[in-house]
C-alpha cells in the first residue's frame, strides 16, 4: 500500500475569494517513507554532530524499524491463480 | 471498493433483499420514511463486509436476524483494486449464533474461486481487501446522524496518518527492547554468577606448573630411588654370587692337599684370584660407593700362593731347562735347542769313544804284530849272530855271511851287525810291546769311558724322565720335588729342598698346609662375615630407599590427585571462561540489539512527530475544498486543531469561530466535510482505488436548497470517492442520482435491478 508522493504542506493562508476547484488527491505519505526520510536526516545530523557515532548501529536501527513497519504478508492468492 | 450487488435473506427488516447491477459511479439514493429499511440496508452492507453491524456486534449477531426467523444470510459483490477482480462475500447466520462465511474472487464474467472460508479467515481477507476495519469505516465512510465520532476519530486519524503503524512498530520495539533489557540484565546476572564461580574456583595460573614441577621432582626422585634400589639389589645379588664364587674357589683351595697337583693349585689359585678380583672389581666398580674390600684376605692369600708357587715354578723352569739340555745331549728329536755349553752330545761322545777304542785296539794289534816280527827278527839276528859267531858251527856262519853279503851287500863284520840288529830288533820289539800295552790300556780306558758314557746316558734319561714327571700335570709339588730330587747331577734337588723347607713348606707339608689353608678358611669366614655385614647394610639401605620410594610414590599419588583436580578445575575454569566469553559476546550482542532497538524506537518517535502536522495540513486543505461546496460557499476557511476540533472563519465576524457556536445545520455540513476529507484520506490510505461512501441521513438538518446543492456537489467532491450511498427520507426528483432505491415501511422484500437514475 504505497502512499502518494508528498509535497510540502499546503499553506493555510487561502484567500476567501479564491475558490479551490482542483485539489488533486489526498496527499498521504506512507509511514515507512516518512520514517526513512526522517532516519536519513538523523543519519546526516549525527554524522555532522557526532563523528564518533556508530553508523552501523543507526543503519541497523533503520532496517529494524522498517522491518517492524512492514505490513503483514498478503493473505490473497497471487494474481493469475484464478481459474 | 465499489458495491456491485447486495443480497440478503431474513436479515433485519428484510425477508429478501436483492440489489443488482448497482452503478459504479454516482449517487445511489436510498429513500423512504422512518423504519422503511434505509438504515437496515446500510447495516446489511456492514454485516456483509465486516461481519457485524452497529447494533449487532460479533458476539450478538443474531440480533441481525429478522425477527421470527432462525437464521439469515447476506451477500455482497464488490470490486476492489485495480485488477478488475470481483469479490463476493457471503455470510450465513446460523440458528446457534454462529456464522459461516466465505469470500470468492473472480474476474468479471468468469467462474470464481474461494479465497477465504470461515468467519475468521473471511474477516482477515476482508480486512486486507478493504484496507480498513469496521471502526475506521464508521469514522470515515459510514456517516450516520447521532453518532458521536469523538470516541474513535482520534484513533482513526492516527491510523490514517500512519501514526498507528509507527506507534505499533514503536510499541513492538518497546516490547522487544524491554525483553532485550531483561535478557541483558539476565545475562549480566549470569556473567556475575559465572565470574563469582570463577572467583570461587580460584584457579591460579602457576598452581599447575608448581604441581607438575613437584610431580617431575617426585618422578625423578622415584626413578633415582628405584634405580638405587635396583642397583643395590643387583649389587647384593652380584655380591652374593661373587662371594660364593670366592668361597667355592677358596673351599676348593682349602680342600687341596699336599697330593694336589701343581696344576690344580694353579687352577684353583686362578679361580680364587679371579673370584677375588671379580669381587673386588664389584666393590670398586663404581656401581655403588663403598670402601669395603671383603676379598682382600683371600686375595692376599692367593698372592701368598703365587709367591709359593713362584719359587717352585722357578725350580721347575730350571728343571725344564735342564731336561731340555739332557734331551739335547741325548739327541732326542725336537729337543736340540738346549745343548750343553760344550756342544757335546751323547752321540758325539759315543763316536769319539768308539774311535778311540778302535784306534787303541788297532794300535795294540799293530804294536803286537810288529813286536812279534821284531822278536822273530831279533831271534833271527840272534841266530845269525850265533851262527856267525860260530856258536852253531863255522860253515853255517860262513854261508850266512856270504848270503848276507851277497844279498845285502853287507859284509863287514856281519856277526856284529847281526848282533846289533838283533839287539835293535829286540829293543824295537820291546818298544812295540810297550806300545801295544799302552794301546791296550787306552782301549781299556776307552771302554771304561764308554761304560761311563752309558751310565751317564742312563742317568740323563732317568733325570729327564724324573723332570718330566716333576713337570707333569698331575704332579703335586711334593711329588715334583721328589722327582727332582731323583734327578742326578743337578742342583735342583737342593733348591727344591730349600724351597720345601722355606716358602714351599705349606705345599708339601701336610701340617703346614693345614695351618696355611686354615688361614684361608679363616679369611673366607671373615670375608663372609664382612659380606654379610655389607648385605645387611645394603638391605638396610634398600629398606630405607624402599621406604623413601613408598613415600615418594604416595606423594606422587597425592600430586597426581592434586594435578588431576587442578586439571579438572582448570577445565572447569576454561569452560567458565568459555561460557563467560560466550555469555559476554551474547551480552555485547544483546546490548547492541537493545541499543539498536532503542535507537529504532527513537527514530520512529521522531518520524511520528512529522506525520500529524502534515496530515492536519492536508486534511484542512481538503476541508477547505469541501466546506464551501457543502455550505454554498459561506464557509471557506477552517482551523483544524490536533484534536480535530474546528474553527471556521465566519465572514460576518471576520474571524474564526468554534464549530459549536454555529448552527446545527452548518455544523452538520462542516462535520460532513470533515467526514469526506477523512474518507478521502482513507481512500488514499487504502490504495487510492475508487471507494464507496455510505451517508445515512447526512442532510437531516440541512435546508432543502443546501441539501440539493450538496447532493449535486457530491459526485465531484472527491476524486477517490466515486459511489455515494445516501439515505434520506425523500429527495427531490431533480437531484442527480445514479440510482434511486425506494424503501417502504410495509414491504419486507426489496428488489432493485437498475433504473431509477436521473
Amino acid at each position: 500500500m504505497a502512499g502518494p508522493d508528498v509535497s510540502p504542506a499546503v499553506s493555510p493562508a487561502v484567500s476567501p475569494a479564491a475558490p479551490q476547484t482542483e485539489v488533486g488527491v489526498f496527499r498521504l505519505r506512507e509511514p515507512a517513507a516518512v520514517f526513512e526520510a526522517h532516519a536519513q536526516l538523523e543519519l546526516r545530523r549525527r554524522r555532522d554532530t557526532d563523528p564518533a557515532f556508530d553508523e552501523g548501529e543507526l543503519r541497523e536501527a533503520m532496517a529494524l524499524a522498517l522491518e517492524r513497519l512492514r505490513p503483514p504478508p498478503s493473505l490473497l492468492p497471487a494474481d493469475g491463480d484464478d481459474p | 471498493m465499489i458495491i456491485r450487488r447486495v443480497r440478503a435473506e431474513n436479515v433485519l427488516k428484510f425477508a429478501r433483499l436483492e440489489l443488482d447491477n448497482l452503478p459504479e459511479r454516482g449517487v445511489i439514493l436510498l429513500s423512504g420514511p422512518n423504519e422503511s429499511g434505509k438504515t437496515a440496508l446500510a447495516e446489511i452492507l456492514c454485516l456483509a463486509l465486516f461481519g457485524r453491524t452497529r447494533t449487532a456486534p460479533p458476539d450478538h449477531l443474531m440480533r441481525a436476524v429478522r425477527w421470527g426467523e432462525r437464521g439469515g444470510s447476506v451477500e455482497v459483490v464488490f470490486q476492489s483494486g485495480p485488477k478488475g477482480y470481483l469479490y463476493t462475500v457471503t455470510r450465513y447466520l446460523e440458528p446457534n449464533g454462529e456464522q459461516r462465511a466465505r469470500v470468492m474472487r473472480a474476474l468479471e464474467g468468469k467462474r470464481g474461486r474461494t479465497i477465504a472460508k470461515g468467519a475468521e479467515e473471511t474477516a482477515r481477507v476482508m480486512r486486507e481487501l478493504l484496507g480498513y476495519d469496521f471502526d475506521r469505516f464508521q469514522d470515515t465512510l459510514y456517516f450516520t446522524q447521532g453518532r458521536d465520532d469523538r470516541g474513535t476519530q482520534g484513533e482513526t486519524v492516527r491510523w490514517l496518518t500512519g501514526l498507528d503503524r509507527l506507534e505499533g512498530a514503536a510499541a513492538t520495539l518497546d516490547e522487544e527492547a524491554a525483553q532485550s533489557r531483561e535478557a541483558l540484565t539476565e545475562l549480566e546476572r549470569g556473567l556475575e554468577v559465572l565470574a563469582q564461580m570463577r572467583q570461587t574456583l580460584g584457579v591460579r595460573p602457576e598452581t599447575l606448573g608448581v604441581l607438575q614441577s613437584a610431580r617431575g621432582a617426585a618422578t625423578e626422585q622415584e626413578t633415582t630411588t628405584a634405580a638405587a634400589i635396583a642397583r643395590w639389589s643387583a649389587f647384593t645379588q652380584a655380591l652374593e654370587e661373587r662371594t660364593s664364587q670366592v668361597e667355592r674357589a677358596g673351599v676348593a683351595l682349602a680342600g687341596s692337599g699336599v697330593e694336589t697337583s701343581l696344576a690344580r693349585w694353579r687352577e684353583r689359585g686362578d679361580g680364587l684370584a679371579k673370584a677375588t678380583t671379580a669381587l673386588m672389581s664389584l666393590c670398586h666398580g663404581g656401581q655403588v660407593e663403598m670402601d669395603a674390600e671383603p676379598s682382600a684376605g683371600p686375595a692376599k692369600w692367593v698372592d701368598g700362593l703365587w709367591e709359593r708357587l713362584a719359587g717352585l715354578e722357578e725350580i721347575l723352569e730350571r728343571a725344564a731347562h735342564h731336561r731340555r739340555r739332557l734331551l739335547g745331549w741325548l739327541g732326542e728329536p725336537g729337543e736340540t735347542g738346549d745343548l750343553p755349553a760344550s756342544g757335546a752330545t751323547l752321540t758325539g761322545e759315543r763316536g769319539t769313544l768308539a774311535s778311540a777304542l778302535e784306534r787303541a785296539r788297532r794300535g795294540a794289534r799293530t804294536a803286537g804284530t810288529l813286536a812279534g816280527v821284531c822278536g822273530l827278527l831279533a831271534a833271527t839276528a840272534g841266530g845269525v849272530w850265533g851262527g856267525l859267531s860260530g856258536l852253531a858251527g863255522p860253515e853255517l856262519a860262513q854261508s850266512l855271511t856270504s848270503a848276507l853279503v851277497g844279498a845285502a851287500g853287507l859284509g863287514v863284520d856281519s856277526a856284529l851287525a847281526a848282533a846289533g840288529a838283533g839287539v835293535g830288533l829286540t829293543l824295537a820289539a820291546l818298544l812295540l810291546l810297550a806300545r801295544m800295552a799302552g794301546q791296550r790300556k787306552a782301549a781299556d780306558r776307552a771302554e771304561g769311558e764308554a761304560e761311563d758314557l752309558a751310565l751317564r746316558e742312563k742317568q740323563a734319561r732317568r733325570g729327564a724322565e724324573r723332570i718330566a714327571e716333576a713337570l707333569g700335570e698331575e704332579a703335586s709339588p711334593a711329588e715334583a720335588l721328589a722327582r727332582l730330587a731323583q734327578v742326578p747331577d743337578a742342583p735342583l734337588g737342593e733348591d727344591a729342598a730349600r724351597w720345601a723347607e722355606a716358602e714351599g713348606r705349606s705345599l708339601v707339608d701336610e701340617a703346614a698346609r693345614k695351618e696355611w689353608t686354615g688361614r684361608l678358611e679363616s679369611q673366607l669366614r671373615a670375608m663372609r662375615q664382612e659380606v654379610d655385614g655389607l648385605k645387611r647394610e645394603i638391605a638396610a639401605q634398600i629398606a630405607e630407599d624402599e621406604g623413601r620410594l613408598a613415600t615418594v610414590r604416595r606423594e606422587q599419588g597425592q600430586l597426581d590427585g592434586e594435578i588431576d583436580r587442578e586439571n579438572r578445575r582448570r577445565a572447569e575454569d576454561a569452560a567458565l571462561q568459555e561460557r563467560l566469553a560466550a555469555e559476554g559476546a551474547r551480552q555485547a550482542a544483546q546490548a547492541r540489539q537493545w541499543r539498536i532497538q532503542t535507537l529504532a524506537r527513537e527514530l520512529l518517535a521522531g518520524a511520528g512527530e512529522e506525520l500529524a502536522p502534515e496530515f492536519t495540513k492536508e486534511l484542512r486543505r481538503w476541508m477547505e475544498h469541501s466546506a464551501p461546496l457543502l455550505t454554498q460557499g459561506r464557509y471557506r476557511h477552517v482551523q483544524l486543531h490536533d484534536d480535530l476540533t474546528l474553527d471556521l472563519f465566519a465572514p460576518e465576524r471576520n474571524d474564526f469561530v468554534p464549530l459549536n457556536e454555529l448552527s446545527t445545520g452548518v455544523r452538520g455540513q462542516v462535520l460532513l466535510a470533515l467526514r469526506l476529507a477523512l474518507s478521502q484520506a482513507l481512500a488514499a490510505r487504502a490504495g487510492a482505488a475508487p471507494q464507496f461512501v455510505l451517508l445515512d441521513e447526512p442532510f437531516a438538518f440541512a435546508d432543502r436548497e443546501r441539501r440539493r446543492e450538496a447532493l449535486r456537489a457530491l459526485p465531484e467532491l472527491h476524486p477517490g470517492l466515486t459511489q455515494y450511498w445516501v439515505a434520506g427520507q425523500e429527495f427531490d426528483d431533480d437531484v442527480p442520482a445514479a440510482a434511486r432505491i425506494r424503501c417502504t415501511r410495509e414491504e419486507d422484500r426489496l428488489s432493485w435491478n437498475g433504473g431509477g437514475g436521473p
